[in-house]
């Protein structure tokens, strides 16, 4: 039996384990939730002010292009190496311009910090609670296990929702042949939100009555060519990973609404270079590809371009922008390869930012292992209406087919970023108003 | 001069929108849209047998020039309201007879429109569509001249019932339905509800603007060959042209077309597996405009056997059937086609509904409609009497009946990978998938039918069967879009069109094919419905604006 001392010597062994393991927790914990993530800092960060003191303002040409050779991705310089190759009529040139962190908002800072202790992968590799949780997931991803490491990563791309609700008029969107100069334009106006996973607008993290368990819906109504003006498209995605998109398609040239299968999402988009999972880089549910954490690499990429409008320009028949602002940035590597075997790419090559998890960045090699096209999209932050903060959105981007030299260009003007959007935009009534 | 003054500003219309970029042209800051096109369409007939050679010296049967303009002007838009004024218009010249004076002199002048070269022209023809379109929480409110489209499905039409056709230069399935409607006044409600099923509900009121549907005469190529010997007269076509324009009705309350629809989407789970179904349940009361009837028996027998008379009697080709016929009636030639009104369109109501949804473990569309005529109008037909040797069309007619009918159609869509074709393909900007429709069609006459008279197919059976195909891919980034379409009737008759399009840039636009037609019939005995006559290369070019 314990008297007296004894039984204060145990108390006291008690509250010792108690305390470190408290403090273990704690420690770990904080580990976890580190976040925000800066892509430098310390003595990494004052390398890199020491490198832009040489290159800052800089514009890069073929001439001076192999003194940042290591910076770019091989498709850029490959492309900047042989401008007329890719329709320029003499150079293809870019900008550099100081790395500068981003300001997270705090909805995306606080429901890291709330929902990232918790997330975890199921044996399959999905998320668990998908769509019920928001924020990054996993703001450190376990760099021990590349697989591991790659699908975190991957998760921390689809989880990032741009200020939940945006709405953008991508014009003009241009399909260029580059041996021949020929081009196609296209216009649209883009309505996107997440239904669950919200990190910024209010409710969060799902919108009440979802009864369908809608992840995200996508509305856009084409502007441009004249045979394509007004029509429209509804798509759909579900938190349930294995259920296909839903795809509704008013044509103007027809006046019917139908359903359209989302099934082979290898198609091209309209002829331009992107196939269907390659919107915003990648479309569709995290889960159909498997994941590897090639590294961590430093690279020029635009995270901050300015009016694409004004600052971005190109001959006809150019399928690589000129003036391209772009910055330091030290991306997470992941390498995706789809689980279709008749997949159309071999693998692809995501470049994610390390603040937001975005994807800046993609290069797709063919079933041979040829690099085939790469893809860059470029950023800027823009103030969210009704949330707190900012939020990054795409204001441009160029996908180039290296082995045809065929391109797919285009700008953006951001209309308005972190508003509600009213649930009927992404209705099928919707489909068929307004339009002539 | 008016002609060369109507050059003038279309070719300035021309070079100011070949001056302007690839978007819509705007105006007042948006509030004024307008786009559409410039096109040249020519129909190139492959098989004119030498027979008909009288009455064509060329092979162009078509040579249509088309200007289309659609506008939308924002009127009023505040928080509250959204007015907007939309328009479509098209004008169309065919100078086809122009070119070829044998295509011109076969056509009895009654039938070729001084204007257009066509066999009808009413004056608001130009005017597609021109409507009011009025927004106000959930209410839409369509005021005017529309085009309504209510099928789920192409090529076949059981639903889709609103809007006359205009057939005289395609046929469905070669052209989009659309492209071939013709507009009615009508006033048209819409309201989005919240209910489950975000359910729309839609009404169409049509204060009698009856318009028929037009067919192509005798000569025009979609009419096939000529009248039968060198008869500058309607033909078997001709002839239904004739009783359409003899059912025309004035613009008038109790000439109405109502309709309702109710267009709703719902999940349900089938095998645990979710399907959103896009369905509608609609009802339509209209006067028929294809289907013309007779109560005056006497006369329509008179009427149809002068027709017959005048059809037969043709100079060269048929002086021995003449004889023949003569030689059935006993020499009892009768007078012309008499002037009185013998025909009518008649009422009927038509009960339908239709599905689309995708189909995961197909990873298709799946796409259905079906519809129940209800006391649609036939006249009977007695095939014991004399006079039917002259033809179906000939037949005794001795009252009206009442048949119902179930038209239902489904389509299977499916864009389809070929591994080894897509993932090499498409390192050559080729599409690495094909589109494929399948489509299956029946209708049916509920009731007897050995003794209604259908003109409609001509077969007296009691049901058909079409099945339909499209496959449609893309080369050079869909610079080039091949389309191969085809409808075969179970009768043994339909068509198949491999056709290709080439949109080089933000403007032009080109396509090729070709149509084949076949009929079963034997073209010796039912000259008209020989379907070789129809085969043709056409070529569009575009410009869109």
């Amino acid at each position: 039996m314990l008297k007296g001392k004894s039984i204060f010597t145990v108390l006291n062994w008690l509250c010792s384990i108690m305390a470190s393991l408290f403090l273990v927790l704690s420690v770990s914990g904080a580990a976890e939730v580190k976040f925000p993530t800066p892509s430098y800092e310390g003595e990494e960060l004052a390398k890199v002010r020491e490198w832009e003191k040489t290159w800052v303002g800089k514009r890069v040409t073929t001439a001076n292009l192999d003194q940042v050779k290591d910076l770019l991705m091989d498709g850029v310089y490959h492309i900047m190496k042989n401008p007329k190759d890719f329709g320029a009529a003499d150079e293809i040139w870019f900008e550099v311009v100081p790395y500068r962190e981003y300001k997270l908002s705090s909805g995306l800072i606080e429901s890291t910090h709330k929902y990232a202790p918790q997330a975890k992968l199921d044996e399959n590799l999905s998320l668990i609670n998908y769509g019920k949780v928001a924020g990054i997931p996993f703001p450190q991803p376990d760099i021990k296990d590349p697989v591991m490491a790659g699908t975190q990563a991957a998760w921390n791309f689809d989880s990032f929702t741009h200020g939940d609700a945006t709405y953008l008029f991508g014009e003009p969107m241009n399909i260029v042949d580059c041996r021949t100069r020929l081009e196609r334009s296209a216009g649209q106006i883009r309505w996107m939100m997440f239904w669950s996973g919200r990190t910024d607008l209010p409710p969060k993290p799902e919108l009440p009555k979802n009864k369908r368990k809608v992840h995200r819906t996508f509305f856009q109504r084409n502007t441009a060519p004249p045979d394509f003006a007004d029509t429209t498209i509804l798509e759909v995605k579900y938190q349930d990973t294995t259920r296909d998109c839903d795809l509704w398609i008013y044509t103007a040239m027809f006046r019917r609404i139908r359903r359209y299968s989302t099934k082979q999402r290898s198609d091209m988009i309209d002829g331009t270079d992107q196939i269907y999972d390659d919107h915003d880089g990648w479309y569709t549910h995290i889960n159909l590809n498997t994941y590897k954490l090639v590294g961590q690499r430093d690279l020029l990429l635009s995270r901050h371009q300015e009016d694409t409008h004004k600052s971005l320009s190109r001959k006809t028949g150019q399928g690589f922008w000129n003036g391209i602002q772009r910055e330091r940035v030290k991306c997470w590597v992941v390498e995706g390869v789809n689980k279709d075997p008749n997949y159309i790419y071999s693998k692809r090559i995501w470049y994610l930012d390390p603040e937001n998890w975005q994807m800046n960045a993609q290069e797709m090699y063919d079933q041979q292992g040829r690099l085939w096209k790469i893809m860059e999209m470029l950023y800027d932050e823009y103030k969210m209406e009704e949330a707190e903060g900012m939020v990054t959105v795409t204001n441009g981007e160029h996908t180039l087919d290296l082995i045809r030299r065929h391109g797919s260009v285009g700008q953006s003007k951001i209309y308005t970023v972190g508003k509600s959007l009213n649930k009927k935009i992404f209705s099928i009534a919707n489909l068929q108003q307004l339009t002539y | 001069m008016k002609q060369k003054i109507s050059l003038f500003l279309t070719l300035c219309v021309v070079f100011l929108l070949m001056s302007h970029n690839a978007w819509a042209i705007e105006f007042l800051d948006g509030k004024i849209r307008i786009k559409g096109r410039l096109e040249q369409f020519m129909i190139l007939k492959v098989n004119i047998p030498h027979e008909d050679r009288w009455a064509q010296k060329h092979n162009i049967g078509v040579n249509q020039s088309i200007f289309t303009f659609e506008g939308l002007f924002n009127l009023v838009d505040n928080d509250t309201l959204l007015i907007n004024l939309q328009s479509y218009f098209r004008w169309y010249y065919d100078s086809a007879t122009d070119l070829d004076h044998r295509y011109r002199d076969s056509f009895d002048r009654r039938y070729l429109n001084r204007r257009i070269k066509t066999n009808r022209w009413d004056a608001d023809d130009w005017v597609n569509e021109l409507y009011l379109d009025a927004y106000s929480g959930p209410w839409n409110i369509r005021l005017g001249k529309q085009v309504v489209s209510w099928s789920e499905v192409e090529m076949v039409r059981t639903i889709d019932k609103i809007n006359p056709l205009d057939m005289r230069y395609s046929t469905p399935g070669i052209e989009p339905f659309e492209e071939i409607k013709m507009g009615l006044w009508m006033l048209r409600l819409f309201y989005n509800s919240d209910l489950p099923g975000n359910l729309i509900f839609e009404t169409i009121f049509v204060p009698g603007d009856h318009e028929r549907s037009r067919v192509a005469v005798e000569g025009t190529w979609m009419a096939g060959p000529p009248a039968p010997g060198e008869f500058r007269g309607p033909g078997m076509r001709g002839i239904l042209d004739q009783w359409w324009d003899d059912c025309e009705v004035p613009f008038s309350l109790k000439n109405y077309k109502f309709a309702f629809r109710i267009r709703g989407n719902s999940e349900v789970f089938l095998f645990k597996t979710p399907y959103v179904l896009d369905w509608t349940l609609s009802y339509i009361n209209t006067l028929d405009d294809s289907l013309a009837v007779t109560d005056n028996w006497d006369l329509a027998n008179e009427y149809l056997t002068s027709y017959a008379i005048d059809r037969v009697t043709g100079k060269k080709t048929f002086a021995s059937e003449r004889e023949r016929y003569f030689a059935i009636l006993q020499g009892e030639i009768p007078g012309p086609i008499p002037d009185e009104r013998i025909w009518h369109f008649r009422r009927y109501e038509l009960i339908g509904g239709s599905l689309q949804t995708y189909v995961p473990p197909l990873g298709s569309v799946l796409r259905g409609e079906i519809s129940f005529e209800l006391g649609r109008k036939w006249n009977k037909v007695d095939r014991t009497k004399a006079n039917r040797m002259v033809g179906g069309i000939g037949d005794y007619v001795p009252g009206i009946t009442e048949r119902n009918m179930i038209n239902y159609g489904i389509t299977l869509d499916r864009p389809v990978f070929i591994p080894w074709y897509g993932n090499r393909m498409q390192r050559w900007g080729v599409r690495p998938c094909w589109d494929i429709t399948l489509g299956f069609f029946q209708g049916y006459y509920l009731g007897n039918v050995s003794r209604t008279w259908r003109v409609s197919d001509g077969y007296g059976d009691r049901s058909q069967t079409f099945f339909t195909f499209m496959l449609r891919g893309g080369f050079r980034h869909n610079e080039f879009i091949p389309v191969i379409r085809a409808k075969y009737n179970t009768r043994n008759f339909g068509y198949i069109s491999p056709a290709i399009s080439y949109m080089p840039g933000k403007h032009l636009r080109f396509e090729t094919g070709f149509l084949w037609f076949w009929a079963a019939n034997d073209p010796e005995a039912h000259r008209e419905a020989k379907g070789e006559d129809l085969d043709a290369l056409f070529f569009k070019v575009r410009y869109e604006y």
